[in-house]
């Protein structure tokens, strides 16, 4: 509904001849906070984990790595797993597999800081069907990468897609919660949010099944939209004033050919 | 019942024992010569002496006289003054016709003690303009719109660019009652806030109020608009219309048979749509985007004493792609009035009003088809006397009872589809109030109008109502059946204004007022949606609370030609509402714990220099504010601007009558940058830029100025009856690409990098009118 309504809005626009410029704006600068992304999953058996910290508005760098942080991941099982720092502000932890169910507890020592945060993983919700469906708006086509599924009913489900459109790099797509369609046959239609996937492109989908507090913290950015109210960070599932998050998740990565798929449906 | 009949008695009898002096009083209706309108606050006064009254909003005046031969004025803006020798020997009935300026040419002698009400009258903080004043102020599109004549004075600020979204001194968007003939508007806006609701065929007379309110208006903390349709022509049929860019419109009125009264229908649509039509898309073809409005009115004379007005509106915004989405919103109101003139003195006015604004949305996708639906809604039954005891004084009071639904949004889907039905409860609300207000002139130099509202609103069941820790989290819940009150709020609101007059073309003037607000809307955005959730007043939602104090220097000049005032005010806010971050306000049952509570305070300095009458006339207004909020749970507990927070406003509003065919508009404005939240650094997360806030609304919106123009070409008649114009207008005349969102990302060629980027809405935009009348 949020797309179509979108749709709308842009067709508004358009009417009304709309005009974009980049700008210089003269922005405050605040001290740096430091930034965690805790991504573990079922999809490899090395985790990574990221710390860094914010840098200004108009420097040309990302961000700045912290290197010497001590970067611990205790689960319920008994595991106590140290990551080592490897270059760029990661740190990996080898032959380290996650398991559904199971409670995972992050630390991190950095810069005379701790900052905790703790998850259970959850299972996998199995898809029935994938493909690619095309929707024509106005005159253009385009085309999502579609996932088809039966949600658990009576449980609160999370989902969480990113993607990789040719070789460009894995990037955060989606998040969806099962609110409206509980226990239903649910289709999720998936895109780039800066790209248009075109007939030739290669597509990389990686869907996973996160914590609810994974999911506040994404639906939070993807929520922010410039003609709303004040902007802030979104809330992280981490201690101590912390940005990012920490996720332990279930997931499957998916790869779509586009032209294949829509040579078979036609 | 018993009480009113009480009333009623007292002051029947206590004006007729004022009625025993040798004092005489004459009484009667001021109306256009040409259409039998009545006129609103037309100034009749005794020649010579202090003696004086103005019309109320049906067009009634009553004057106490000493008997004997009596010279008495009839003067009204861009109207002929009428003066009339009158020979009292017992109170007399005199109804009044005054010819509007046939050529505006003519500098208009302004003279007579009466002229300068603006400096007189205790009121201030208000703004009154016919829509005939303001015909040739330049507007987006060429579409006449109140709400943005309405933005162009001081203490008035625009929701955005082209929207009818409005502030008023650092108040928030929903705290302005909005009034169409005593019925509320939920929702004043069409297309997204582009266009307002308020077709100007069919409007009559505005009221602004932002400060020192009258006690017959409560329910909302900032301002009251309070708009009056017109009721038709008295004398003959008539019928005027246009054609614009955007709409077309037309509107036919009428009188009835016997002198009886008169009607009126306007109606007014876009036609956005008509060129979706001329796609060859289907998709396209079937795709809607449109909103029409429908205004009419009828007044009935019973006899000399009773009147029965009949009015209504209704609206409606169709927004659709293909078969697949549709939405689609809109107002209704409906009011029933009965004027009964006691006797000279007194006057009453019955009335039953009904309004409501709902919302559809409908989508058949490839989740299965489903619903959402919203509605909103009141009954409201009032009562209003005044009482005119002598010319010192003028008695307002009256009773209303309002009964307010909310039905928040709910969710229908078919048996198949693949998203589950939602209903959230129902809220209802009594507000049952009374009010007193006395505008008296205690001496020749102190006018005081003071008074009170008292209000008690009544939270209703059915409906189960939960309560919240500090976190949002629920802590317990409690049931209440159908007609029990789970809470009552009772508000004493005192209301006064005075004015001390200086010498006969200046005065000071000082008001204060309280007021509460019981709905409330929920708005993510700077610009109000139709979408938007409203709540009213519950267990945990206390009534929105203002206090206002103002004070400020009136001033006429040359000849009463110019009105100038400078006023400042300071409002303190209670009971602010502001949201948990990432709240989820879509049909969720405990979305009162997504609510935080705070307070509001604004302060500002308004300056006003008006130009009523002659060849050119406007205004120029500047305004210096300061807005602010405080929240445990925002901005760490500090204060914070709002986002309405905007240092600097100045408008300049310009016409001018060239030559008896051409007449022109102008107007200019400068805002300096809104309250705003930019980034305060960057960070990476998942190969992603986010940006890092730090302090909520600390920085500033690009500054924005703008200038329209208009010209209006009017032929000379070529017969009597059918007369037409041209409009043009060029909106944003020199073309700047004002800011309207300010957005920042990541730049396409180097994700390194990050950029800051705008979007201007409008660049220049040429518009042309074509109107009728016969």
């Amino acid at each position: 509904m949020k797309k179509k309504l979108l749709i709308i809005l842009a067709l508004l626009t358009v009417l009304f001849s709309a005009c974009e410029k980049v700008i210089d704006l003269d922005l405050e600068n605040s001290k740096a906070s430091i930034v965690i992304e805790g991504n573990l999953n079922d999809l490899n058996v090395d985790q990574l984990i990221r710390v860094t910290k914010t840098v200004a508005f108009g420097t040309d760098r990302k961000s700045d790595p912290i290197s010497d942080a001590s970067v611990v991941v205790r689960s319920s099982a008994n595991e106590e797993i140290t990551f080592v720092y490897e270059r760029d502000g990661y740190y990996r932890a080898q032959n380290f597999q996650v398991r559904p169910g199971i409670k995972y507890s992050l630390e991190i020592a950095a810069e005379g800081e701790y900052y905790r945060s703790s998850v259970t993983m959850p299972s996998y919700v199995a898809i029935d069907s994938l493909g690619i469906s095309k929707e024509k708006i106005f005159t253009e086509e385009r085309y999502y990468p579609t996932f088809k599924f039966y949600d658990p009913a009576q449980v609160i489900n999370y989902y969480l897609y990113e993607i990789a459109v040719n070789n460009s790099p894995m990037r955060f797509a989606s998040t969806y919660n099962d609110k409206f369609n509980d226990g239903k046959y649910i289709t999720h239609e998936i895109s780039d949010r800066t790209l248009d996937l075109e007939l030739d492109d290669e597509v990389r989908v990686i869907r996973y099944c996160v914590d609810a507090s994974v999911y506040k913290f994404w639906n939070e950015f993807q929520s922010a939209n410039p003609g709303g109210a004040a902007p802030g960070n979104p809330s992280s599932n981490i201690s101590n004033g912390a940005l990012g998050y920490f996720s332990v998740a279930s997931a499957v990565m998916y790869l779509f050919k586009t032209q294949e798929y829509m040579e078979k449906v036609e | 019942m018993l009480n009113t009949k009480f009333l009623l008695t007292t002051f029947v009898m206590l004006s007729t024992l004022t009625c025993l002096a040798q004092k005489k009083v004459l009484s009667g209706t001021v109306k256009d010569a040409n259409t039998g309108e009545t006129l609103i606050g037309a100034v009749v006064a005794e020649q010579d002496t202090e003696r004086a009254t103005s019309t109320n909003n049906y067009g009634f005046y009553s004057l106490v006289l000493e008997t004997g031969e009596r010279t008495v004025t009839f003067s009204y803006v861009g109207y002929q003054t009428k003066t009339k020798t009158i020979s009292l020997k017992e109170s007399a009935k005199y109804d009044v016709e005054l010819i509007p300026n046939q050529s505006a040419l003519e500098e208009v002698v302004v003279s007579g003690v009466r002229k300068n009400q603006h400096v007189r009258s205790p009121q201030m903080g208000s703004f009154k303009f016919s829509m005939e004043e303001i015909k040739n102020v330049p507007v987006l599109f060429g579409e006449k719109d109140l709400l943005k004549t309405i933005q162009l004075l001081p203490g008035v600020q625009s929701g955005g660019e082209g929207s009818t979204n409005f502030f008023v001194r650092g108040g928030g968007g929903d705290q302005n009652l909005i009034l169409l003939d005593e019925a509320i508007v939920y929702n004043a806006a069409h297309l997204l806030g582009f266009f307002s609701t308020f077709n100007s065929d069919a409007v009559k007379d505005v009221q602004l109020y932002k400060g020192g309110i009258p006690s017959q208006y409560g329910g909302r903390i900032s301002s009251v608009l309070d708009i009056t349709m017109v009721d038709g022509n008295q004398k003959e049929f008539s019928a005027e219309g246009g054609v614009g860019l955007i709409a077309s419109r037309l509107k036919v009125s009428a009188p009835l048979p016997d002198d009886r009264g008169s009607f009126m229908l306007s109606g007014r649509r876009t036609y956005a749509d008509l060129f979706l039509k001329l796609s060859n898309d289907q998709d396209v073809k079937q795709s809607k985007l449109y909103f029409y409005d429908f205004n009419a009115k009828l007044n009935y004379k019973i006899d000399e004493r009773n009147k029965v007005f009949l009015s209504g509106y209704f609206g409606k915004d169709e927004l659709g792609f293909s078969d697949k989405f549709g939405f689609n919103w809109g107002n209704t109101t409906a009011t029933v009035r009965w004027n009964h003139i006691f006797n000279d003195r007194l006057f009453s006015n019955t009335s039953l009003i009904y309004s409501d604004f709902n919302y559809n949305v409908s989508v058949n996708g490839n989740s299965g088809d489903f619903d959402i639906a919203s509605k909103i809604g009141n009954w409201n039954l009032k009562q209003d006397f005044s009482f005119y005891p002598s010319n010192s004084s003028t008695i307002r009071f009256g009773a209303n009872a309002l009964n307010q639904t909310i039905r928040p949004a709910s969710l229908d889907a078919d048996e198949d589809a693949n998203v589950n039905s939602i209903r959230i409860e129902q809220r209802k609300g009594w507000d049952i109030s009374a009010y007193f207000s006395h505008e008296w002139k205690a001496t020749d130099r102190l006018s005081l109008l003071y008074g009170f509202r008292l209000s008690d609103f009544m939270v209703m069941g059915p409906g189960t109502f939960y309560r919240f820790d500090d976190d949002g989290d629920v802590t317990g819940e409690q049931y209440f059946g159908k007609g029990t009150v789970a809470k009552h709020y009772i508000n004493l609101e005192p209301r006064l204004s005075a004015s001390l007059l200086l010498n006969s073309l200046s005065s000071i003037k000082l008001s204060y007022n309280r007021l509460a607000q019981n709905l409330h809307q929920l708005t993510n955005s700077t610009s109000a949606l139709p979408t938007d959730q409203y709540v009213l007043s519950s267990l945990n939602i206390k009534p929105q609370l203002a206090d206002q104090i103002a004070f400020g220097y009136f001033r006429n000049f040359n000849g009463n030609a110019y009105e100038f005032s400078v006023e400042s005010y300071y409002k303190a806010m209670a009971n602010q509402i502001d949201f948990r971050t990432g709240a989820d306000l879509q049909a969720n049952e405990f979305l009162e714990g997504e609510l935080l509570f705070g307070k509001g305070r604004a302060y500002g300095l308004e300056l006003l220099l008006r130009k009523n009458s002659g060849k050119l006339s406007g205004w120029i207004g500047y305004t210096l504010s300061k807005s602010e909020r405080k929240f445990n749970g925002i901005n760490q507990g500090a204060w914070f601007n709002a986002r309405q927070d905007r240092t600097h406003n100045l408008s300049l509003v310009a016409m001018y009558r060239l030559s008896d065919k051409w007449s022109l508009g102008a107007n200019f404005v400068f805002n300096s940058g809104n309250a705003v939240t930019y980034p305060a650094g960057k960070y990476d997360l998942n190969n992603t830029t986010l940006f890092y806030y730090t302090q909520r609304n600390s920085q500033r919106s690009p500054i924005y100025h703008r200038l329209d123009l208009s010209a209006t070409y009017e032929p000379q008649k070529s017969n009597k009856r059918f007369t037409s114009s041209w409009t043009f207008g060029l909106y944003n005349a020199y073309n700047r690409r004002n800011a309207y969102i300010v957005d920042f990302r990541e730049n396409e060629k180097n994700p390194n990098i990050a950029e800051a980027y705008q979007i201007a809405l409008f660049g220049i935009i040429p518009s042309f009118t074509w109107n009728f009348k016969f």
